[in-house]
């Protein structure tokens, strides 16, 4: 239940975030000085902490996804529970490691 | 009567339900791929600079051209139906459930046009409205 309010949360910030980043980056069709002007803003201390919070969303939205493919092709039904926080852990581990990579453009910024 | 009423989701029940269902888990699972090279590449590889003339580069390859392009339109399939679902989920009227389904694709035309504007730009070296 939880799981699946989640999803639908994650995926809701995820959809509002993929018209925003189109918008961003189309700010390319102003010029390369118009987008690394963007990306200069993008890059400080405030939008890096921004974007590892995204990756954390990717990953949850991402990998509880493939769970409820796993459970509609038929595997894993009976042991989902096990299954979604397995596929936590690995999360979590790749959120470490981004938010080590984070850190280093964080201090750098 | 709201479509919810009829005791199935109505995002499966509605017209093309099956086919919305089927294609919300293939573009689910074509983003794990895509979006997973997309932020490893960008982020965590080694342009970490994201300027324009370290994109530009990239952006020659016909094939990040075709990456890019496939995860625009499966990256936007998948956003605005589950947007879709989610609003359907609330028990919309069948007209009002088809003039959101209308709205989202002409969102979706568009932003995948307009996403795409910006590859050729980035393709071309030069903004398309100048700069």
């Amino acid at each position: 239940m939880y799981a699946w309010l989640f999803h639908r949360v994650t995926g809701l910030i995820l959809v509002f975030y993929i018209i925003l980043h189109i918008f961003v980056i189309a700010s390319v069709n102003f010029g390369g000085g118009s987008f690394d002007a963007t990306m200069r803003l993008l890059t400080s201390k405030p939008f890096i902490v921004i974007d590892l919070l995204l990756v954390g969303v990717v990953l949850y939205h991402g990998l509880n996804g493939l769970r409820i493919i796993f459970f509609d092709l038929g595997y894993g039904i009976r042991n989902q529970r096990s299954i979604f926080w397995a596929l936590m852990a690995v999360g979590t581990v790749i959120f470490i490691f981004a938010a080590y990579e984070s850190s280093k453009l964080f201090f750098r910024a | 009567m709201s479509v919810r009423e009829q005791g199935q989701p109505a995002w499966l029940t509605g017209p093309g339900g099956a086919v919305a269902w089927l294609l919300q888990r293939l573009s689910g699972f074509i983003l794990i791929l895509l979006l997973g090279t997309h932020l490893l590449l960008l982020h965590y590889g080694g342009d970490q600079q994201l300027a324009f003339a370290s994109v530009t580069v990239r952006l020659k390859t016909a094939l990040f051209i075709v990456i890019d392009t496939a995860l625009l339109a499966s990256g936007l399939y998948h956003g605005l139906n589950g947007l879709r679902n989610v609003v359907l989920d609330w028990g919309l009227s069948r007209r009002a459930a088809a003039a959101l389904t209308t709205v989202l694709w002409i969102v979706g035309l568009f932003m995948t046009i307009y996403g795409a504007t910006a590859l050729y730009s980035f393709w071309s070296g030069r903004g398309v409205f100048g700069g």
